[in-house]
């Protein structure tokens, strides 16, 4: 089914755009970054040849939506673990993903998350205390 | 930083729970949950049942209620909040729930009653075989009459009216479907009804109730139409008939019918998109769908009280079973 045949809006915005791809490496090696937030996106291309994640994690996707609808009053970070994938919440607006046993990250960053932010303290902190198998 | 890392072997309670006719295992730190949850669970019907699993670890010290929530989703995964102490993550390709609740929330009745378990459904459901779909499902003497239609067509008006007229109560709004040996069920979820504001014309007994502001900001009646109406509730049936429901200015009613390339086009449009990394779950809504779209469909244009429509449906749902049982 394609989207103009439904009639349900995207309320949990799966389908939004994300028309900034970089892909590197060959084969089941090939790591490949999705946003629709060109800052984003590189921020990201720059954290993965500085190598975060470690190499343990091995992460093959990441995929982040830039959410201005969302917000991130009253800040606060959470996380939930459970087997292979772990959450991290940052306010109501900011969600970040990781499952482990798919090699995936991904997750809404909201307006007020700058780039930086999101590589130097939120992803470290996804990872963190993680331990790989 | 609150930090919960959920581990079912040292989370000591444990129930084999039923929602919807799927089979669900609960484990939780909360025996207050465990028992509010089964409260909710209906009896299992047994063989090829779908299952799903719910972990839930309550922390006792927050006492925050459940606040305004907020929806994300991406690839197989699905996340909601309702406030920061209440945070839910739905695993669709591992059919699994996990989640951080408060105490106050652990407690709430309703809160699992009409909103969380429905979610649960709505969106794990794909992936074990239980298709959400939107219409309402009435039921009579043990054959379902499935009712499609846009928002804002009428279902939830009509469905109440049709079970204050003989019908019994499945669902008003989204409908669950699952195959078991070839066969089609329709199963019901404890969501509330919800009726807009005008319909305290059709229905006095609204006028004691409050209205609410429902999850998508709609102000509306939410009521268990068992005890607001009376009526009595089935939890599931076998679908029969399908009916598409439109509305029309002009007084009376017509029934035409409808060819199964029409009822599949319009139950493929009526369903949520489902992402690439949810493919098998496409397959399995793809296929319930194909047998819906098999049953007896008619398009029903009405136009006059709900009332008038639900005469309308009985005396020609009568007319249908006399042909097939003649």
């Amino acid at each position: 089914m394609t989207t103009e045949t439904s009639w349900h809006p995207d309320l949990l915005r799966r389908f939004v755009a994300t028309p900034f791809i970089f892909c590197s490496g060959e084969g089941a090696n090939q790591v490949c970054i999705q946003s629709n937030d060109l800052e984003i996106a590189l921020s990201i291309r720059r954290s993965c040849i500085a190598q975060l994640p470690p190499d343990s994690f091995n992460v093959l996707t990441w995929k982040f939506i830039r959410d201005v609808s969302a917000s991130t009053k009253d800040a606060q970070i959470s996380t939930i673990t459970d087997g292979s994938l772990r959450t991290l919440y940052f306010g109501t607006g900011t969600v970040l993903i990781h499952d482990r046993e798919k090699a995936e990250v991904f997750g809404f960053i909201s307006a007020e998350v700058k780039a930086d932010q999101l590589v130097s303290s939120l992803l470290p902190e996804l990872f963190n205390s993680q331990m790989p198998d | 930083m609150p930090s919960v890392t959920i581990d079912r072997t040292v989370l000591p309670y444990r129930r084999e729970l039923c929602f919807a006719g799927a089979l669900c295992t609960l484990h939780t730190n909360s025996c207050d949950l465990a028992d509010v949850l089964e409260l909710l669970s209906i009896p299992a019907s047994g063989v090829g049942a779908s299952r799903f699993d719910i972990q839930i670890v309550v922390d006792e010290s927050s006492l925050e209620a459940a606040e305004r929530p907020h929806f994300r989703g991406l690839h197989h995964v699905v996340t909601a909040t309702f406030g920061s102490s209440n945070i839910f993550v739905f695993d669709i390709s591992r059919q699994k729930l996990s989640a951080s609740v408060s105490g106050a929330v652990a407690r709430d009745y309703q809160f699992w009653k009409e909103k969380l378990v429905p979610i649960t459904l709505g969106i794990l459901g794909a992936a074990i075989g239980l298709v959400p779909m939107h219409c309402a499902c009435l039921e009579s003497e043990g054959d379902g009459l499935l009712i499609a239609g846009i928002s804002g067509a009428g279902k939830s008006t009509l469905s109440v009216a049709l079970s204050q007229g003989g019908f019994n109560y499945v669902s008003d709004d989204w409908t669950y479907l699952s195959q078991h040996g070839g066969k089609l069920v329709a199963h019901g979820t404890s969501a509330p009804v919800k009726l807009l504001p005008d319909a305290v014309k059709h229905f006095h007994t609204l006028k004691s109730c409050n209205l609410q502001t429902s999850m998508n900001g709609e102000l509306a009646y939410e009521v268990d139409i068992a005890e607001t109406f009376g009526a009595r509730k089935e939890q599931g049936c076998e679908p029969r008939w399908l009916v598409f429901l439109e509305r029309t200015s002009r007084p009376g009613g017509n029934f035409s019918l409808m060819s199964p390339a029409a009822a599949r086009a319009y139950l493929n449009s009526s369903v949520e998109r489902l992402p690439v990394q949810l493919s098998e779950a496409e397959a399995t809504r793809r296929k319930v769908i194909e047998k819906v779209s098999q049953l007896p469909s008619w398009r029903f244009s009405y136009g006059g009280t709900p009332q008038f429509g639900t005469e309308q449906l009985r005396d020609f749902i009568a007319l249908r079973k006399r042909e097939v049982y003649a």
